[in-house]
């Protein structure tokens, strides 16, 4: 059997990656549109602190992965030379820009900066972030020797998925901020004490996972349908990591998202594990994703 | 000016005398190889390229009994006339020279692999010992002394041979006109390397290629990312809305107003 040229580190990459673009949309429009709640200040700033440590690891994914790091360990700089000619030195460029707003954005959020200044730096973020995003997918797009990848739709589910698990890490790690560093994140801690407003937070969140989930199906689904080869998804060895994806990564998640809207004064001590489950679920099911297309695109000829 | 090899199937016997010449020009080591266990391509071998071997021989079966037929292709790197590979090397580590050749600078190399990834024949491989990207050169150090590159030199039947590539692009095109098929002359836009057979290439493993050149098919793959993206953005803003909008309706109807 041929083997993998990118394998599951660049999967791992892939996955960091959508997912710092994601959490940074998410937590620049939690801020934009959020009328300066609170509630919607702390979403923010998980989001934006997402971003940052995620695109940090995506980074070292990457350069892990390349071939000649370990012969030449400064190689990887020769990467932003052939601009714009090579898409791949474009999402550096891109990627490195992203990184600097973000860095920036969380310095602003964790210091408590201008909020102009802010706000400035998430609407050139919010653009870097979806581009962030959508060239892990681009990057596959263009690559001819592949034709399963060939297909306009993976950009558009990478940057759905990268939101979807951008969301679902953000909201993840309020409470567990909120316990493990109560002083440097009062706010974090406030909200999360104050029990009825992180519920309110949840549950306003899962409209927006619903949605994101259900364009995220809808997407996967048309790409079965029109991909080269993409039958083999579902019956060859990566049916199983694909199932699960769906099920598991999609399925289950858009059902905890129904079940927390539809019952009615849903208990607390259960609203929050079950929220917690889910976004779990999503995040191996957004990395799931990205293994199985990737190494589709190297198997399926 | 620039160069181009003729691969004339119909005068190819199989000897692998290209393969061999190859070998020793450009120092690759004797690797252990496989029985392939593809009846139809059961005496081709090597299977495949590697980094120690930038060409190889396929031998096709095609047919059965009475009217089977030997069809012998030689494979590898088909110098693209507008390279994916060097459209897609974020380090500008593989080039297009004018004289022909794809060839690549493998101090600048930092193996990425999106060259293996982005070449539509399947030919870069990476090198895991030496850690750098592996591929047929044209020989280009013996084009540049005015010499043939290796494997045309050693080809007893000239089924290679080396011209022009206005020369190789009209014989080709007379070919196809007399019913032969040709290989390269459309594909990916053209490229350096053009067969000439009775069969087609694609019955003999070649990939089925369109004639879009890299900027021509990235122009097009960027509109389509950019419509579907633009399609996902509004079906996103309009499904939060309807949904926000529903479930403000659902709860007004539960607390009967």
């Amino acid at each position: 059997m041929e083997e993998l040229t990118w394998g599951i580190l660049l999967a791992a990459y892939l996955f960091v990656g959508g997912m710092a673009g994601g959490a940074y949309i998410i937590g620049a429009l939690a801020d934009i549109f959020g009328k300066d709640r609170e509630e919607c200040k702390v979403l923010s700033k998980s989001g934006v602190y997402v971003s940052l440590f995620s695109i940090i690891l995506g980074l070292v994914f990457l350069v892990l992965d390349l071939g000649r790091f370990e012969v030449d360990p400064l190689s990887p700089l020769n990467a932003y030379v052939n601009f714009p000619t090579s898409i791949m030195s474009v999402g550096t460029w891109i990627i490195t820009a992203f990184t600097v707003v973000s860095l920036m954005t969380a310095i602003l959020w964790f210091f408590k900066g201008n909020k102009y200044i802010r706000k400035l730096f998430e609407i050139v973020g919010l653009v870097l972030g979806i581009s962030t995003a959508a060239y892990t997918g681009i990057l596959l797009t263009f690559a001819r020797g592949r034709p399963f990848w060939n297909t306009p739709f993976l950009p558009s589910v990478f940057v759905v998925s990268g939101m979807l698990t951008g969301l679902a890490m953000a909201l993840f790690l309020i409470p567990i901020i909120a316990v493990f560093m109560p002083r440097f994140f009062e706010d974090f801690r406030e909200l999360v004490d104050s029990r009825k407003d992180f519920a309110q937070l949840l549950i306003g969140s899962q409209q927006y996972l619903v949605v994101l989930i259900v364009i995220e199906i809808l997407l996967v689904m048309i790409e079965l349908g029109t991909g080269h080869g993409a039958a083999s998804l579902t019956s060859g060895s990566l049916s199983a990591p694909f199932f699960t994806y769906i099920i598991l990564g999609l399925i289950v998640p858009l059902g905890i998202a129904y079940y927390s809207q539809k019952v009615e004064n849903v208990e607390y001590s259960l609203l929050v594990p079950a929220n917690v489950f889910s976004f779990i679920l999503i995040l191996v099911g957004g990395f799931l994703l990205r293994y199985v297309i990737l190494t589709a695109g190297q198997i399926i000829h | 000016m620039a160069k181009a090899v003729l691969v004339d199937l119909r005068r190819c016997i199989g000897c692998r005398a290209c393969q061999v010449a190859c070998k020793r020009w450009n120092d690759r080591k004797a690797t252990s190889t496989e029985l392939n266990t593809d009846p139809k391509l059961e005496w081709t071998n090597p299977r495949d390229l590697s980094p120690q071997t930038y060409t190889y021989m396929r031998f096709v079966k095609l047919g059965t009994g009475e009217s089977l037929k030997w069809s012998f292709a030689k494979v590898q790197c088909n110098h693209c006339i507008d390279p994916e590979c060097v459209n897609a090397c974020p380090t500008t580590a593989l080039i297009k020279t004018p004289d022909g050749p794809v060839t690549y600078r493998k101090e600048l190399c930092i193996g990425c692999g999106y060259c293996i990834n982005a070449c539509p024949f399947g030919v870069p491989r990476f090198d895991e010992e030496n850690k750098v990207i592996e591929k047929c050169t044209f020989c280009s150090n013996r084009l540049k002394e005015g010499l043939e590159p290796a494997c045309v030199q050693a080809c007893p039947t000239d089924a290679l041979k080396l011209m022009s590539l206005e020369e190789a692009q009209a014989k080709a095109t007379q070919a196809e006109a007399q019913g032969l098929y040709t290989y390269g002359l459309h594909e990916v836009g053209g490229t350096s390397w053009i067969y000439i057979s009775e069969v087609p290439l694609t019955d003999l493993g070649f990939p089925k290629l369109t004639d879009k050149t890299p900027a021509g098919y990235q122009t097009d793959m960027l509109a389509k990312v950019v419509g579907t993206g633009v399609f996902v953005g509004a079906a996103l803003v309009a499904g939060v809305k309807l949904y926000a909008q529903r479930r403000e309706a659902v709860e007004k109807a539960e607390r009967g107003e």
